[in-house]
């Protein structure tokens, strides 16, 4: 390659990633200047039949899973039954902001989660799962005090997620939310996951419980491969064996 | 023959007793402490096993099969016999610790013979959070 070329390259390469730093680092930066959204290949939910999810049959308050966005990383989807706030900006450990823009569905009460406490990465597996959202007339030791549960509780170290305002981190030892797993719906009412927004533990997750994961997936290998195209959702109560909630 | 017949039953019956006795054995406060020293003993073997020269390992294997033969005596008993009145409600989370602990210990053991000390040291780490995770919660431990 001549040199005048090659600098040619290197110029444009530099220039756009001045412009669009997220080319080299794969996040895309909210609108607003408010980032930690991280986009993935869209991925169609399907319910146990393999057919489309619909978001109108979501049963309300009723905790549902699938794997999202690697083949490990369980997440929990649920209609709370209520709307979810709008533009809630939250904040992660190292201070970086973001921004909650709110479920999805006709009332907006659509929302899903990465389904690993940010604590100490607790999560459901096929065995048993210590981690669920927790309907409102529920009670839970994480807030023996509230009037109302509503919330998402890890029953290991009795943190509490608020799903209506982010999965913001409101009670017990967990210093972060939940992260939010963005889900869009199309115009047959069938939902779509398409990127995590907030902190994330995967990596951590992935660096874990590679023994877990031969158990589950052969290796941590498959594990972390991601999701393409569909990801099957099932209620949790048909996803693992056990729930165990405090 | 009637009385061979009688000392056979006699015999079954005191060993059925004995063995029924032996399962019943309430799980002491005495108990508990001897067996958390034995497993913090052997945390200890595993670190000097990493930070020490021991041949071929043998600190870190003696010291995950300590504890280990510790958790195979625990999956005998009830829980709620070691654990304070205010936390039995929380036996299955006492359950799950025990497992991932036994899991964290048998991966560690194998990355031994890989001699993967770096995957060794990382699952060591690993078993020390099952530690800390139960006693924060158990125990108040914050």
């Amino acid at each position: 390659m001549e040199r005048r070329s090659f600098l040619k390259i290197t110029g444009a390469s530099a220039a756009a990633v001045v412009i669009a730093p997220s080319l080299i680092t794969q996040r895309l930066y909210a609108e607003d200047g408010l980032s930690l959204y991280e986009s993935y290949e869209k991925v169609h939910l399907k319910d146990a039949d393999g057919n489309p999810l619909k978001a109108s049959t979501l049963q309300p308050e009723v905790n549902y899973v699938f794997n999202f966005p690697h083949i490990a990383t369980p997440c929990i989807l649920v209609d709370l039954g209520r709307p979810a706030n709008k533009d809630v900006k939250l904040t992660a450990d190292d201070g970086t902001e973001y921004l909650f823009k709110g479920g999805v569905g006709k009332n907006g009460s659509i929302v899903a989660y990465s389904a690993i406490c940010p604590h100490q990465l607790t999560h459901p597996t096929p065995d048993d799962s210590f981690f669920q959202y927790l309907e409102r007339k529920g009670k839970t030791l994480a807030l023996p005090d509230a009037k109302e549960a509503g919330i998402f509780v890890c029953s290991s170290h009795l943190s509490a997620f608020d799903p209506v305002n982010g999965g913001k981190a409101i009670a017990g030892p967990a210093t972060e939310g939940l992260t939010q797993i963005v889900l869009e719906i199309d115009e047959n009412d069938e939902l779509w996951a398409v990127g995590a927004l907030g902190p994330n533990r995967f990596h951590d997750y992935m660096d874990a419980f590679k023994p877990e994961f031969k158990k589950y997936y052969e290796n941590k290998r498959k594990a972390k491969r991601l999701v393409k195209e569909e990801a099957k959702v099932v209620m949790l109560k048909q996803f693992t064996k056990e729930i165990i909630q405090y | 023959m009637i009385r061979k017949l009688s000392k056979a039953l006699l015999f079954s019956s005191l060993l059925a007793a004995t063995a029924l006795t032996a399962e019943e054995a309430h799980y002491t406060k005495a108990d508990r402490i001897k067996d958390m020293i034995t497993m913090a003993e052997g945390m200890e073997q595993i670190q000097s096993g990493l930070l020490y020269r021991c041949k071929e390992g043998q600190c870190i294997i003696k010291g995950a099969e300590d504890i280990k033969s510790v958790l195979v005596h625990l999956e005998k008993v009830d829980p709620k016999d070691f654990l304070d009145a205010e936390q039995q409600y929380a036996h299955k989370f006492a359950k799950k610790r025990q497992l991932m602990l036994n899991m964290y210990l048998n991966e560690m053991l194998e990355e031994l013979k890989r001699k993967d000390m770096d995957a060794v040291a990382h699952n060591y780490g690993l078993a020390l959070r099952e530690c800390t995770s139960c006693h924060m919660r158990l125990r108040s431990n914050k």
